[in-house]
């Protein structure tokens, strides 16, 4: 492999490493409570951007605009990690 | 001499406009270009009417794309979904992408799927896609943000986490203090 498609590799590997561990603290620092009192689009929104960290199709899920989804986040306590 | 353009997405630009030092964004850039369908998903008061205001004094530009930027943006979500090892993009980051290589312009955003596309395909080559990490990073190192310490460089990071309810990753901090440090010329 050249030197461009190890650094790519490498890349690649560190990248999808990061998400477990991003995924890790959404989870950790999330209100629980918070997130089990919501709706069923806005639970499944809110547990969808702790999986992913995508807030614009957590946004299409919940039903509302991404600035709305936005205080959702917040008030779950779920950090935007990146 | 040419204007230094940049093109927000909407996790970007809702965030940072809860950052106590957010005048920053519009003195590093000339113009900060914000697509009409940004604009729409923004609803709160804070962050509608610091937008406004940018809007106002000319520092952002509302930007509507064309049919086929849009059509462009669509074919890049499907490039990026046909390669398992990029993670997906969406309309928002994609039409960034999009128009940011047509015009030279530096896309802000969150969005890790749109870092990694833009480090990987070779259609994006040339993209440079800054998160609130490296614009924090260049407004430091440009002294738009003036600091005299390395405890006031780590501080001005704390301080967006706190404001905005983000974690920057630890290696990528350490390593953005390090590069702020290096340019300042101050000793850790």
């Amino acid at each position: 492999m050249s030197s461009k498609g190890t650094a790519n590799k490498d890349l690649i590997e560190n990248f999808w490493r990061e998400e477990i561990e991003f995924r890790r603290i959404r989870r950790e620092s999330a209100d629980w409570s918070f997130i089990e009192k919501q709706p069923p689009r806005i639970k499944a929104a809110l547990e969808y951007y702790i999986e992913t960290g995508d807030l614009y199709v957590a946004s299409r899920i919940a039903g509302v605009t991404v600035g709305r989804m936005n205080e959702l986040r917040k008030k779950a306590g779920i950090p935007n990690v990146a | 001499m040419s204007r230094k353009f940049a093109i927000s997405d909407t996790c970007f630009i809702i965030d940072w406009s809860y950052y106590k030092r957010r005048e920053c964004l519009v003195k590093l850039f000339d113009i900060v270009l914000i697509p009409e369908q940004v604009l729409l998903e923004v609803e709160d008061e804070r962050s509608i009417s610091w937008i406004s205001l940018q809007l106002a004094r000319g520092k952002m530009q509302l930007f509507t794309p064309s049919p086929s930027d849009l059509r462009e943006a669509e074919r890049l979500i499907l490039e990026v979904a046909s390669r398992p090892y990029l993670k997906r993009i969406d309309i928002p980051e994609a039409l960034c992408l999009i128009v940011a290589r047509r015009i030279n312009a530096i896309v802000l955003t969150e969005n890790r799927g749109a870092l990694l596309a833009a480090k990987l395909l070779k259609e994006l080559k040339g993209v440079t896609v800054w998160r609130a990490l490296e614009v924090i990073r260049e407004s430091l190192v440009r002294g738009i943000i003036k600091v005299t310490s390395e405890k006031g460089v780590k501080d001005i990071f704390m301080e967006y986490e706190r404001d905005t309810s983000h974690v920057f990753p630890k290696r990528e901090l350490e390593k953005a203090v390090k590069e702020v440090l290096r340019c300042l010329g101050m000793k850790r």
